[in-house]
């Protein structure tokens, strides 16, 4: 501090305290004979800016307008893009929220302004979902954020918040689940068709099952028959589930099991029994695994019990197939209690064609391993773990030996 | 002090205001720049300064530099904000925002009025 006076000692104390005034960044402007020189780059007003700046640059990043409202004093204040989003002319400054609120339909309109009350009253912060009708008659949806401003006291005495336009994104989300529900049905649909024609050429073996007058070639005919239909019960179960890109390999199970049951051996009484809890395979693992227990299931039916007879000759023919897996292992198990495979015969020698389709496969597609155990009945354990992107099973069958 | 004749008189607060019939003890005039941010802090600490130590006892005026340079210029300021203490004498000049409630305590010879 220094008088004023025009003593050039003085003047120039007055000189250096306005200099340091400025190292102090408390100085706005310079004063010259002939003008004056505004300092812009003062750090805190600067910091406030690009603040301010980045702010700005992100709430027009996401196309997001801001209001406040005070109830307290009936003003509520907006940006100009809320003014935008609604349709409403610059010119239409007063009452903004008078006019904001018209445009929302009465039901949500009433739910917003509850959720404006409760959220002063609680200090909470809400989101909501609603649409409007702009003055020129265009329907959007706007979604809007809103979080109560405490005073020292921690009383709520503003609300402030964003309002994004989400008419697009909506529309976007609406057109994906019309053509997620497309797919559904067309994926249901061809599966179904799949299901039809492998019954058609089922329907054929059938036919040309009960015409052919060799009994070998008549069974062959059978055997391909069920082959197909273990098959088009994938299918099946596919299209008649909610999931389309999996099925319930119990419920799978206990239909093929089934199927074989009472197509093969409507007169013996074998019992068969499945259990693959809570295992859920895809239509790439589901045809091969399906095919394999097929074929097992099918052997045992055919020759495991001779005259009904079984390994100990006490309790009843039975069939078991189980399905666990374990760290991403897959273990299928195919056991009877009957008389046995034929000593010297092998899953890995065997002439039968059912069983070379077995190994084929279980070892070319699936890259698992068979075990064959003959202690009381037969028992064909199978492990293996899925490959990323399996082959197609159809690529094992044509692929040379 | 040098001041325009037709500058106006700049009303603080109700209890700074001093009409010219009863003189103020203190007549102190702030040099600002528009609404910068330290003229705006100086306006801040000079209201709250005269509100609270000098209340009733003095005459304020601020002089915007951006609409009023020649008074600046009579007034041989160098920077804003820069306040001036024209009464009583001898004229005392204070740079800066006022925020250093000291010096400008000290400017003012308030130092025994309140603690």
């Amino acid at each position: 501090m220094t008088g004023y006076s025009d003593d050039p000692l003085q003047r120039l104390e007055q000189a250096e305290s306005a200099l340091e005034a400025i190292r102090d960044e408390q100085v706005d402007a310079v004063v010259g004979s002939k003008n004056i020189v505004l300092l812009k780059l003062h750090k805190a007003e600067q910091a406030l800016r690009q603040s301010e700046e980045r702010l700005r640059l992100a709430m027009d990043a996401g196309k997001m307008a801001s209001w406040e409202m005070n109830p307290a004093t009936g003003t509520h204040t907006s940006c100009q893009r809320l003014k935008e989003i609604f349709g409403l002319s610059a010119a239409d400054g007063k009452r903004s929220r008078d006019q904001c609120l018209s445009l929302i339909p009465e039901e949500d309109r009433r739910l917003l302004v509850e959720a404006d009350e409760r959220a002063l009253a609680t200090g909470e912060s809400f989101e909501m979902e609603f649409r409007i009708r702009r003055p020129d008659g265009e329907m959007r949806w706007i979604r809007s954020q809103a979080m109560p401003v405490k005073d020292g006291q921690g009383r709520s005495v503003r609300l402030v918040g964003v309002v994004v336009d989400i008419t697009k994104r909506k529309e976007t989300r609406e057109a994906l689940q019309v053509s997620l529900e497309e797919k559904e049905l067309l994926l249901r649909e061809v599966h179904h068709r799949v299901k039809n024609n492998l019954a058609i050429i089922s329907g054929l073996l059938d036919m040309q099952c009960q015409v052919a007058k060799d009994p070998a070639a008549a069974a062959a005919l059978r055997d391909l028959d069920t082959r197909i239909r273990s098959i088009a019960l994938v299918h099946e179960r596919l299209y008649q589930k909610d999931n389309l890109a999996r099925i319930d390999f119990q419920d799978y199970l206990d239909s093929l099991l089934h199927d074989l049951r009472f197509s093969m051996s409507p007169d013996t009484d074998i019992r068969c029994t499945a259990r693959a809890q809570r295992i859920s395979l895809g239509i790439d693992l589901a045809i091969p695994c399906g095919m394999i227990i097929n074929e097992l299931v099918t052997n045992a039916i055919k020759h495991a019990f001779p005259d009904g007879k079984t390994c100990d000759g006490q309790g009843g023919p039975e069939i078991r197939v189980e399905a666990h897996k374990e760290n991403g292992h897959y273990r299928i198990v195919v056991a009877d209690n009957g008389i046995g495979f034929p000593k010297g015969v092998d899953l890995n020698n065997s002439s039968s064609f059912g069983l070379s389709l077995v190994r084929m496969i279980g070892t070319h597609q699936l890259g698992g391993k068979f075990e064959l155990e003959r202690a009381l009945g037969t028992r064909v354990t199978f492990t293996f773990k899925p490959r990323h992107k399996e082959k197609s099973w159809l690529d094992s069958i044509s692929a040379p030996e | 002090m040098d001041l325009d004749p037709g500058q106006k008189d700049v009303t603080m607060t109700n209890k700074s205001e001093c009409s010219f019939d009863s003189p103020a003890q203190y007549h102190l005039v702030l040099f600002v720049a528009g609404d910068g941010l330290n003229s705006s802090i100086a306006r801040q600490n000079l209201a709250s300064l005269c509100e609270n130590e000098l209340a009733g006892r003095c005459r304020v005026n601020i002089v915007d530099v951006l609409e009023d340079f020649s008074a600046a210029a009579k007034n041989n300021i160098l920077v804003t904000p820069t306040l001036l203490v024209c009464k009583p004498e001898p004229v005392v000049t204070i740079i800066g925002n006022l925020s250093d409630r000291e010096k400008v305590r000290a400017a003012l010879n308030l130092k025994e009025v309140k603690p």
